[in-house]
């Protein structure tokens, strides 16, 4: 992997793949700082654009607006009180009280270099981690790999907000979904009931486009335009100085760390990081006692574990092909796209692929240093834009996108049906997350299951009694469904209204 | 008292009848001559039984924490703009992307609330107009051109 960087870096050093990751952390950033359009939405929006381009940078592209939109959501969050994404959230605590002070380009400033601080340390986590965790797997038959789904399957408990089983129901809806069309295995079609249009499944970018963008816009559609607060005064970002990191850098290096392992964990996501590198920086920070006040180390802590998560992420996606959240089953969507199956092979097979991957991660979380600084100003009237002019533009471009995939007019349909599927569902708590991830698991779950059955003759216990690797994957498997259940058992026990 | 129809009840019940119908589809003469695991539909079996004890338990669920989806403040807009979305993803490929969009953006507009026939006229057609552009003639990615003119 080391010794593919110099081919990989000359791969990189080119104006289409450089003008690539500068536009795509443009893009993120720009999208990121928008409310209500989030990673999730701005990865889906610029996916089908990637089918036209090489797998370098459609790839690259993604990751640019990945780590790009990441960043850009502190600029709502610190500008208007309001995160553009999610995993902004804890930077509102202490951002936007600065900023009311009228250190908005201070916050900005703080944000930037725990944001780049943070994607750099992940970029060369993935870089050394991935493979190493792909090697693991360089063994795996088909029931390995079936074990190996199942678990990351698991993290469907982890994205599911609010509710346990309405997560597990919507992975379930998400792996029929997957399944409907031809049988992998005797090309027998099912479930399309004479419409030679399903023969070839349900397009997955349609589906996601439709119950995350698509339903995202319906459910702004259904309510009253909110208010937006107040744009506070910004002259552009101010740059801590080194002396003023003092007492900091313990706080920003326990965030990295915090994000990088989080990140490498499916289903936690980098909201969860910020929140808990947020919680622990607020009770080992010397300047605790002013979190919540519009302290530095508070958005220092949520930005440096938000950003350190994107690398974490894409760890097990790339080495295992298994996506922690939806992003990263977004991407994993698009590598197979491109013909790209993730995991060792691909490591031992294409490595300047991977390390310009790599390579160009690191380079985006540069970017976003001389980007996030200019861009910063003019995200900020942006975020003064109506609801409506960007929601308008943001159905504009999914039917463009689409469009784009196959030029089928079906797929059209099935974007715009899944929308209404997504709005329904997210009006019930029906998180949408683990419906993508069980669209993008299933195929290999069912092939996998069938293959092992086939070979065991039927006998799923041999599964785990002559098969160690699958057998401790079980285990495994195990305790990350028990845990968070004993867990939720435990709390609600200890809950005052039960006592 | 429990309140046992509700919103979130009837969506669980949708899903459940939906699985339960398309389980018994899987009964059918054409799947019945290979063996479980060969069947193509042995793995879907599985999950759609899956997904009836889910939307089972989820709804006892709703039904026990009378738990119920938050109102809904503009029915009507939102049903227009549903139908006026799936008409504009239905439109792209048959009268052109510029000449289902413009309609489109009229609508959506008007549905977020923004009345100014200035502004809403501007939009429809300058943001259309230059997605054209940018795929037409930067990017060289057509996008479909209506009947009437091979321009847009």
């Amino acid at each position: 992997m080391i010794s593919a960087i110099p081919d990989a870096l000359a791969l990189l050093l080119t104006t289409e793949a450089l003008l690539t990751l500068v536009l795509g952390t443009v893009l993120g950033i720009v999208l990121g700082a928008m409310p209500g359009i989030g990673s999730t939405v701005a990865v889906a929006m610029v996916l089908p654009f990637t089918l036209s381009m090489g797998q370098a940078p459609a790839i690259l592209l993604l990751l640019a607006v990945y780590a790009g939109s990441v960043y850009g959501g502190s600029i709502s969050a610190i500008l208007i009180n309001t995160p553009g994404t999610p995993q902004s959230a804890a930077t509102c605590f202490d951002g936007y009280p600065m900023a009311q002070r009228g250190e908005a380009g201070q916050a900005l400033g703080w944000a930037t270099i725990a944001s780049v601080v943070g994607g750099l340390v992940s970029a060369v986590v993935l870089l050394f981690a991935a493979p190493q965790l792909a090697a693991l797997a360089l063994n795996f038959g088909p029931i390995e790999t079936f074990a190996l789904v199942l678990l990351g399957l698991t993290c469907i408990v982890s994205v599911s907000s609010g509710s346990l089983v309405k997560g597990l129901l919507a992975g379930a809806i998400g792996i029929f979904l997957a399944s409907v069309g031809g049988d992998p295995i005797t090309g027998q079609p099912r479930f399309t009931f004479g419409n030679w249009q399903l023969i070839s499944g349900f397009n997955l970018l349609a589906v996601v486009i439709g119950i995350f963008a698509l339903s995202e816009v319906f459910i702004r559609a259904s309510k009253k335009a909110e208010k937006v607060s107040e744009l506070a005064q910004f002259r552009g970002i101010v740059v801590p100085r080194w002396r003023e990191w003092t007492g900091r850098k313990k706080n920003l290096a326990k965030s990295v760390l915090i994000g990088n392992v989080i990140g490498v964990l499916p289903g936690t996501g980098a909201a969860t990081a910020a929140f808990i590198s947020y919680a622990e920086g607020k009770r080992s920070s010397p300047n605790k006692e002013a979190y919540g006040t519009g302290e530095p180390d508070g958005i220092v802590s949520s930005e440096a574990a938000n950003n350190a998560v994107t690398g974490g992420a894409l760890v097990p996606t790339m080495a295992l092909g298994i996506p922690g959240d939806a992003i990263t089953a977004v991407m994993l969507a698009t590598l197979t796209l491109h013909g790209i199956t993730p995991g060792f092979r691909l490591m031992e097979d294409n490595p300047t692929l991977i390390a310009a991957i790599f390579a160009g991660f690191f380079i985006i979380n540069l970017l976003l240093l001389p980007l996030g600084m200019g861009l910063a100003r003019v995200a900020a009237p942006i975020l003064r834009m109506r609801e409506g002019f960007m929601m308008t533009g943001v159905v504009l471009l999914c039917g463009v996108g689409i469009y784009f995939v196959r030029g089928n007019p079906f797929d059209l349909l099935v974007m715009g049906f899944a929308g209404v599927l997504g709005f329904v569902l997210r009006r019930q708590k029906v998180p949408m997350a683990p419906l993508v991830i069980g669209m993008v698991l299933g195929p290999t779950l069912e092939l996998t299951l069938r293959q092992g059955l086939i070979l065991t003759r039927g006998d799923i216990t041999a599964f785990a009694t002559d098969h160690p690797i699958a057998g401790v994957l079980f285990g495994v498997t195990a305790l990350a469904l028990a845990v968070p259940v004993a867990r939720s058992v435990l709390e609600r026990r200890r809950s005052p209204e039960s006592t | 008292m429990l309140v046992i129809v509700s919103e979130r009840v009837l969506v669980l019940l949708a899903v459940l009848i939906t699985a339960g119908a398309l389980f018994a589809s899987t009964m059918g003469a054409e799947y019945r001559l290979l063996g479980a695991v060969q069947s193509p539909v042995f793995f879907p079996r599985i999950i759609l039984g899956l997904i009836i004890v889910l939307a089972l338990v989820s709804m006892m669920q709703d039904i026990w924490a009378q738990d119920t989806a938050p109102q809904v403040e503009k029915w009507g807009a939102l049903i227009v703009f549903v139908i006026g979305s799936l008409l504009f993803a239905n439109a792209i490929t048959r009268l052109g992307f510029m000449v289902s969009a413009v309609p489109f953006c009229v609508l959506a507009l008007w549905v977020f609330g923004i009345r100014n026939l200035w502004v809403t006229a501007i939009y429809a057609i300058a943001v259309p107009g230059s997605i054209v552009f940018l795929f037409n003639h930067v990017l060289k990615l057509p996008l479909p051109t209506s009947p009437f003119t091979y321009l847009f």
